[in-house]
């Protein structure tokens, strides 16, 4: 099958095909994909474009009909794989490659069928290229792409494999990036199993996987006393902690839930732990205390937003404190989270300075109306009088 | 020669003014009190402020939060230039429809149209010197529209901003216009205006229909015991302006990023509405023959007894103009 195949010529123009005229439907389909300008269905499936009868089909002149599975990754390659087709296109030509060291690969040459090959992900006729927000293989899709077989429980069942990683990662963190932020960075199924030679992730390299976005995180990962835990199969590094498909937006009762599995209560590295999550809780709360007060007050007085550079300062020193505290370093973490309450605090008294300052104002303001209202009273009075004490005088002249 | 000045004191105590005058009749003084407001915390704020790109909009920052009351002498001097200008506007106004720009005055009220377009590129000049995003970009609109206007629109823009682009160079000469050239032009004239002012007083108001003319009233107390009134209640809006409305300072300006839609202050929006109305040549001559005729209207109004039909002329042009600015204006302002 695969000399047959590999005799084929590619085409550089297509000739008119008779094919459409039995296939429609295919033809149709077919027009709207990546392949409708350089290949034809006889590229891929073989037989005699001329011929409008049955004879189109001859083996004589190639027809291999439907690829089947295990044919169809070679089938793809044939053009993928080649430099000189692909350089055009400028798209990479390894993808046949690390298909066959994946999870995949490795099983459909055992002969399993029902493992995923190229067309699963890709489609068939109406290839779409990533770009496309409808194509099975854009960032927003893989999820549900890999969902077809991932999250089908029959399947899965048969691999002794769980099947709710899709529902898992649509709750998570990264999940809710991917998809209700549609952040451009928010990875997907392929960024952390890779695409093409998707493999499972084994204890030992997940860091390496989280360390690629997460890198700070991971150094400071290595520099603490969990990195030699990790080595020695004690634990599986960010998993442990953070979960894989159903990673939540960290927070600091993980130092209560999660610490414990491994630490017993009363040891000296949970005590590490609660420490840690005192001095990340008070910077916290002093930072989202201090953009608080400055949200409600900068209402009545613009001018507290000369104080937002500082309030970034201290948010900036937390959020350095972050992945620091990954090392589990007290110390590190006290110096970054105590630079930042201490910034934020100031940045708070120098707020509530301008608030009671203005409403200082209001009570001037007062006080100068009642001076103003009392004068000008005072003054019309007087003249009031005055022209009063003028036409008496009058009169009595009068007289 | 003490009691040459002691006589000059007793001339200027029993000094009288017309008893008919309403309250109209002290936005003169009300306007010049104003001024003198806006001369004092400029020179205040002319202590703190820089006035280069680079340190401009910071000097400012510093005025209104580091310098004590800074930020109450920085918005009496931004709404006291608004408020100055109103009143400026309404006075003019006063003066044309009670004819008072008549035989002796007539010099009177070239001084003072001189004395309003003074305190308009006041207005003007001082708009830049905040160097934030509307500041750098009102001016770069204003300068966009004068270069429209063929021939004196060149002029303008060499003489005012001499030829620059907006940056450093006409940051410094505006500064040097605003707080070197214009307090000398505006002094000169407010002293001339006020001396003619002392020497031809008041002009008397024609009394009711019916009424009789009664005798002036001493200038003080009644006269200034109403002036006190008056600027106290203004000073007070003044105030509460000021307090309630802190004045607005955006980013600071950034040629880099242009600030859509932005609009010139309010008393040049049927300015900049009617440049752009009508061509640019047609816009200038429009508003030199408004300023020119505002010249001449004590030569074209010289009799004080006018038929009626005259009269109604008289106060329907003045209307029309009113109207006519305040449309433009509020037209402008939609656009």
């Amino acid at each position: 099958m695969l000399a047959v195949l590999s005799v084929l010529p590619g085409r550089e123009a297509r000739a008119e095909e008779s094919c459409a005229t039995c296939h429609p439907n295919v033809k149709t389909e077919a027009v709207e994909g990546v392949h409708a300008k350089d290949l034809s269905c006889t590229d891929c499936h073989g037989g005699d474009p001329t011929v409008v009868t049955m004879e189109s089909h001859s083996v004589a002149a190639g027809y291999i009909g439907k690829p089947s599975r295990v044919d169809i990754p070679a089938l793809c390659a044939r053009c993928h794989a080649d430099p000189n087709r692909m350089k055009p296109f400028g798209l990479a030509t390894d993808q046949y490659a690390q298909y066959q060291t994946s999870g995949h690969g490795v099983r459909l040459a055992q002969g399993d069928t029902k493992t995923a090959v190229c067309t699963d992900c890709h489609g068939t006729h109406r290839m779409l290229p990533p770009r496309e927000p409808t194509s099975p293989t854009a960032r927003r899709n893989i999820p549900e792409t890999c969902g077809r077989c991932h999250s089908d429980q029959a399947l899965m069942g048969a691999y002794k494999m769980p099947a709710d990683q899709v529902e898992k990662f649509r709750h998570s963190v990264h999940g809710i990036a991917l998809f209700d932020e549609e952040h451009p960075s928010a990875p997907t199924c392929a960024t952390c199993h890779g695409a093409h030679g998707a493999i499972a992730l084994h204890v030992g390299s997940i860091s390496m996987v989280c360390g690629h976005c997460h890198s700070r995180t991971r150094e400071y990962f290595n520099e603490g006393p969990h990195r030699k835990a990790a080595d020695e199969g004690k634990m599986s590094e960010c998993v442990s902690c953070h979960g894989y498909h159903d990673i939540a937006h960290p927070d600091r009762t993980l130092f209560d839930t999660t610490c414990p599995s491994c630490h017993p209560p009363d040891s000296p590295n949970f005590a590490t732990a609660q420490k840690l999550k005192t001095l990340l809780s008070r910077a916290d709360e002093a930072v989202e205390t201090c953009a608080a007060d400055m949200t409600r007050i900068a209402r009545l007085f613009p001018t507290v937003a000369h104080y937002y550079p500082r309030l970034q300062q201290a948010k900036a020193h937390f959020m350095e404190a972050l992945p620091v505290q990954h090392s589990l370093a007290v110390d590190r973490v006290d110096d970054l989270t105590r630079s930042a309450r201490s910034i934020a605090e100031d940045v708070r008294a120098s707020v509530h300075g301008v608030e009671q300052e203005g409403q200082l104002r209001y009570v001037v303001l007062g006080g100068a109306w009642v001076f103003i209202l009392f004068t000008a009273g005072v003054a019309y009075l007087y003249k009031k009088e005055r022209a009063r004490a003028s036409i008496q005088q009058e009169g009595a002249e009068r007289d | 020669m003490f009691s040459s000045v002691r006589e000059i004191f007793r001339a200027e105590w029993e000094r009288t003014v017309p008893a008919h005058i309403n309250l109209l009749h002290y936005l003169g003084a009300v306007t010049l009190i104003f001024l003198l407001l806006e001369i004092t915390t400029g020179i205040l704020l002319m202590i703190y402020y820089r006035p280069s790109a680079g340190e401009a909009y910071y000097s400012i920052g510093v005025i209104m939060d580091e310098v004590r009351f800074g930020w109450l002498i920085r918005a009496l001097h931004r709404w006291g230039a608004d408020l100055l200008i109103l009143l400026s506007f309404l006075h003019l106004i006063r003066v044309y429809f009670s004819r008072a720009y008549q035989a002796p005055r007539q010099l009177n009220w070239n001084v003072g149209i001189v004395l309003l377009i003074v305190i308009i590129t006041f207005g003007f000049t001082g708009t830049l010197l905040t160097w934030d995003q509307y500041a750098y970009w009102s001016t770069d609109s204003a300068r966009e529209i004068i270069s429209g206007v063929s021939v004196l629109g060149d002029i303008v823009l060499t003489l005012i901003w001499g030829g620059w682009q907006i940056g450093e160079e006409v940051l410094l000469r505006f500064y040097a216009f605003h707080v070197g050239v214009l307090p000398w032009i505006v002094v000169a004239f407010l002293f001339l205006h006020v001396l003619l002012v002392w020497r031809f007083g008041i002009k008397e108001p024609v009394p009711l229909r019916g009424g009789r003319r009664l005798p002036p009233v001493p200038f003080f107390p009644d006269f200034a015991i109403n002036l006190l009134i008056a600027v106290l209640i203004t000073g007070g809006l003044l105030l509460s302006i000021a307090i309630f409305i802190p004045p607005p300072l955006l980013e600071r300006a950034d040629p880099l990023s242009p600030l859509l839609h932005t609009q010139p202050r309010w008393y040049l929006l049927p300015v900049r509405e009617l440049l752009e109305s009508v061509s640019g040549g047609t816009a200038a001559l429009c508003i030199i023959g408004f300023v020119a005729l505002l010249f001449l209207v004590p030569a074209l109004d010289r009799r004080a007894a006018q038929p009626t039909w005259k009269l109604i002329l008289h106060r329907g042009i003045g209307l029309l103009w009113v109207v006519g600015w305040v449309f433009l204006g509020v037209r402008g302002y939609l656009r």
